[in-house]
């Protein structure tokens, strides 16, 4: 190091004297390149890319109120009845959750009874939404669920029921211990990584349920509520937490064991008719978990 | 900043004080970086990033099928069960109405099903098949009745054991080598060589090494020095070629060298190293609650004999690093290179559903630990040769010959699903090879309690002791070693040239040469060791694995059979006739055992003795059981005797081997 001596003269000092000492330096910085190199633009490429996102889906089972897993499912849709229609007075089919049948929908015998493309091309779609707000919310998932000749449309000795006796329903079932129902739509199939991370493990969904008909092209949109005004119909009333055309559906990790339920809001239980339309615990027990799904407008 | 100081004189501050020289330390600190004078741009290599990460990942997400070959050749009894579980009946189902469907054993209704009646539903009241118990519900891998007769797990080995294989009094266990069983002489090529046959797959190969232990040396001089020299597998399998897993031929004159049963064994040596032999102990890295993962029905999924094939997809992700983030260690403390799909039969069956009722009923004077379950508790073994001083043989477990020989785990209540550990394969590691080689696999045996402890339950009736067995362990290769063995890396030359003695800078020393923690010490401070391929590396003889990895984590697709195996099936059979008197004067217990024979599944026919003694002038045979009450009518009762290998109680069911040709068969036809 260069050391710049200087003779310092007691005479030459006076009260009060300083020195200036210069800190010169003999050395520059040549430049930070390895550090630059192997610890900065290191650590901003490690930034600069994404988490991993899990985007593995397990299936989701349905449960009842309880969250005790179930092992059928029976849709119905109600529609409003031609006659009603006709009379500028639209009513839907009886009086309490119940299916309507098929000659609400323009079917013929022939169309059950010869399964005719126009009726086993018809289904309903189970659309899933992040929120109740059609204005903002996405479309997450859906499932189609084709007509069916079943129990529900035979007689005891197996044939199609009269086109006015045969219910507009849909049996889903378990495929091990439902074989003979249909499974497809039974489960839902979610991101396990979303469930797991949601406060208290439970994800929300919002479905809405439409009615594709082969036979005329039309879609009708059918909601989980039987009193509905087809001459005063708000968004307010269709729409958000308390509307009638979402119907939640949580789901859960419920101790390892990933299920899901319809939970419906105060509008979508309606006490004033049994059974309710989201009916998952049908009394007598062993009877089928049911939902119920009437025409919004005619 | 700046910061200016007055530096004063010492002269200045005491009158007394002098100056001195003085050195002042001054601090340089920098507050500010220098920027870099031009742009800086790096490329983010998404190939070298998914490299990266999936060389990080040590989670593993396991789905796939089971394709399964399950029936039900060792029912309880052949009878049909009806009622409700509290009130329930039983109906023995004649021979001649008993049928097989795609190898389940059970019949055709017999009596109108309103729920069957179903118009256009594929089903026939008359002609739907129910399999005797147990049936579907407690043997499918898809369960109808929502109780899983099966659990899946992931296992890992991790320990390895040593055991008796053949019984003796010398200690001689598996790590002494393998047993020894049988000596014989083969001519070849004009020539007198020996043979001998070993307890369990010997894993030899033609011309290979071996030491042979515990053999006599009949030479009058002792010549064949056998415990210093090693001998040559001349070639495999005995006179006629057979046997080739289990038989080799030594060039060495028959009467040169005799064997002692249990205590003779030979161990394969491969450059001056011997081969060790152990057993391999499984753990499990999944839980036993049914909850890690899914199963379902494959779509239009069947096996050829119509068994439902179900996919499975594991929830849980299996992770190979323990709790302290270290990568799990197999049995020899290498990195895993394997895991094992694992199924597992359970005892779920004594539910409340009538059919478990009724046998619940019958075996209530049992003990308690038994008398409560449907199935027996998993006793395990390997197929094996049949000698009864080898131990661990499945296929005889129960025979009263081997009543003092031992299997997987004997005496503390057998083998549960909800084990964490359980006794695997035996397998033979090389020291010079640096490989594990499976030589047996293990099979678990289970039985229905009814068949178990028939005897206990009718004293007229012997035990049933053929159960059913399976191999529950499937490989999952997760990664490879490679085929080659690198060069011996010699650390002990450094440290000898430049006298290190720290231990620290020696273990610094062997990480920067690249020395797994897994490689083996051949002598002090020396190594060997097989790299283990990275995912997706495929070395030059084309070992390697590679699989997809997504979110994270490595998906790796099973497509796995499981075979529900009968434990012995007989393979021959003799016809038994059987003397039967009927009529007023007969013995009264001849018309019990007529009946009895006609709904015994063994039953094949019967024929009047001499058709004169029909008299029709009495109404012929309009009452064959008691001959209408008439004088002694003699008929000839055949019955066939199903026989196996081992000693394991009455065969109903003939094995697939046997030639039934002579017997007269049905189907469905016949009465449909």
């Amino acid at each position: 190091m260069f050391v710049d001596k200087r003779k310092i003269l007691l005479g030459g000092i006076g009260s009060g004297t300083t020195i200036d000492i210069s800190l010169g330096s003999n050395f520059f910085p040549v430049d930070n390149s390895e550090l630059i190199e192997n610890k900065f633009v290191k650590d901003e490429k490690e930034k600069s890319i994404n988490p991993i996102v899990d985007y593995k889906k397990i299936i989701f089972k349905p449960a009842d109120n309880n969250w005790d897993i179930i092992d059928r499912l029976k849709i119905n849709l109600n529609f409003y009845t031609p006659e009603s229609i006709a009379a500028e007075a639209p009513v839907h089919r009886g009086s309490g959750a119940e299916p309507g049948v098929y000659a609400d929908l323009g079917f013929i015998f022939d169309d059950v009874f010869c399964r005719t493309n126009r009726f086993i091309n018809s289904f309903i779609r189970v659309s899933l939404f992040d929120n109740p707000y059609s204005g903002r919310n996405q479309l997450l998932t859906f499932a189609d669920i084709y007509t069916q000749v079943g129990k529900d449309q035979e007689d005891e000795f197996g044939f199609p029921e009269g086109i006015n006796e045969s219910e507009i329903s849909f049996r889903l079932g378990d495929p091990v211990l439902q074989p003979d129902e249909i499974h497809e739509g039974f489960y839902l199939y979610w991101f396990k990584d979303l469930v797991d991370n949601s406060p208290n493990q439970e994800y929300e969904m919002y479905a809405t349920l439409q009615f594709n008909n082969a036979a005329n092209g039309k879609v009708y949109e059918l909601a989980p509520s039987r009193y509905i005004d087809p001459n005063n119909i708000t968004i307010s009333n269709l729409e958000g937490d308390d509307g009638i055309f979402y119907l939640k559906i949580i789901l859960r990790n419920h101790n390892g064991i990933y299920k899901y339920k319809f939970t419906p809001n105060t509008k979508q239980s309606d006490p004033t008719y049994t059974p309710p339309a989201v009916n998952l615990n049908p009394f007598p027990l062993g009877g089928i978990p049911t939902l119920t799904f009437w025409q919004i407008t005619p | 900043m700046e910061k200016t100081n007055k530096i004063l004189l010492n002269k200045t501050k005491s009158y007394n004080s002098i100056n001195v020289n003085s050195q002042i330390q001054f601090g340089m600190d920098s507050t500010n970086k220098p920027i870099p004078l031009n742009d800086i741009s790096a490329n983010v290599n998404q190939f070298e990033q998914f490299e990266k990460e999936r060389k990080e990942s040590t989670i593993y997400r396991f789905y796939g099928n089971v394709i399964p070959i399950i029936s039900n050749p060792l029912y309880n009894d052949n009878i049909k069960i009806s009622g409700t579980p509290t009130s329930f009946s039983s109906k023995k189902i004649l021979t001649d109405d008993i049928f097989e469907k795609g190898g389940w054993i059970g019949y055709y209704n017999d009596e109108l099903d309103e729920s069957a009646l179903q118009f256009n539903d594929n089903k026939s009241a008359l002609c739907e098949f129910f399999p005797f118990d147990p049936g579907y519900d407690r043997l499918r891998m898809l369960d109808s009745d929502g109780v899983p007769n099966y659990l899946f797990k992931i296992t890992y080995p991790i320990s390895s054991k040593d055991i008796t294989l053949v019984k003796n009094s010398s200690g001689v266990s598996l790590k002494d080598g393998i047993p020894i069983i049988e000596q014989f002489p083969v001519k070849l090529n004009g020539r007198d060589y020996v043979g001998f046959k070993t307890a369990i797959n010997h894993g030899l190969s033609d011309q290979d090494e071996i030491s042979l232990f515990g053999f006599e040396d009949n030479t009058p001089n002792e010549t064949l020095v056998l415990t210093q020299k090693t001998y040559r597998v001349f070639k495999l399998g005995n006179q006629t070629n057979e046997f080739k897993f289990r038989v080799f031929i030594v060039d060495l004159n028959p009467v040169d060298i005799s064997f002692t049963i249990g205590v003779s064994t030979i161990k394969r040596v491969v450059q001056d190293k011997l081969s060790q032999y152990y057993v391999r102990e499984f753990k499990s890295l999944s839980s036993s609650d049914y909850k890690d993962y899914d199963v379902y029905p494959a779509s239009f999924g069947v096996s050829y004999y119509d068994d439902k094939i179900c996919s499975f997809n594991f929830k849980k992700d299996i992770d190979v690093k323990d709790s302290n983030g270290d990568v799990l260690l197999d049995n020899l403390g290498r990195p895993l290179s394997e895991l094992y799909f694992t199924i597992i039969k359970n005892d779920n069956d004594s539910d409340v559903t009538v059919n478990s009722q009724y046998w619940l009923k019958q075996q209530e004077n049992l003990s308690v630990n038994l008398k409560n379950r449907f199935w027996t508790p998993i006793i395990g073994g390997y197929d094996i040769e049949n000698n009864e001083n080898v131990n661990y043989n499945v296929r005889s477990f129960g025979d009263p010959t081997y009543i003092n020989n031992e299997w997987y785990p004997n005496t503390t209540g057998g083998i549960d699903e909800s084990d964490d550990i359980f006794d695997g394969d035996i397998v033979e590691y090389n020291e010079s090879e640096l490989l594990e080689r499976r030589l047996e696999l293990v099979h678990h045996r289970v039985n229905t309690i009814y068949r178990e402890h028939l005897n206990l339950i009718d004293s007229n009736k012997e035990d049933k002791k053929e159960g059913y067995i399976y191999k529950p362990f499937n490989k999952i290769q997760i990664r490879e070693f490679a085929n080659y063995i690198n060069p011996v890396v010699d650390l002990q030359y450094v440290i000898d040239k430049y006298n290190i003695t720290d231990t620290l800078e020696i273990d610094n020393l062997r990480h920067s040469y690249g020395i797994p923690n897994y490689a083996t010490e051949i002598s002090p401070n020396v190594f060997k060791w097989r790299d283990l391929l990275e995912i997706g590396e495929v070395d030059n003889s084309g070992s390697g694995v590679d699989y997809p990895f997504e979110s994270g984590a490595h998906y790796i697709n099973l497509d796995k059979r499981f075979y529900l195996q009968r434990q012995d099936p007989p393979c021959e059979f003799i016809i038994i006739g059987e003397e039967i008197q009927l009529g007023i004067a007969a013995p009264m217990i001849d018309e019990q055992r007529f009946m009895s024979y006609l709904t015994d599944p063994t039953f094949l026919n019967y024929s009047f003795e001499d058709p004169e003694d029909i008299v029709f002038a009495n109404g012929g045979v309009t009452n064959l059981t008691n001959y209408n009450g008439q004088d002694t009518l003699n008929i000839d009762v055949n019955l066939a005797d199903f026989i196996g290998s081992y000693e394991l109680g009455k065969r109903d069911v003939a094995g697939g081997c046997v030639d039934l040709s002579l017997l007269k068969q049905k189907d469905i036809g016949d009465v449909c």
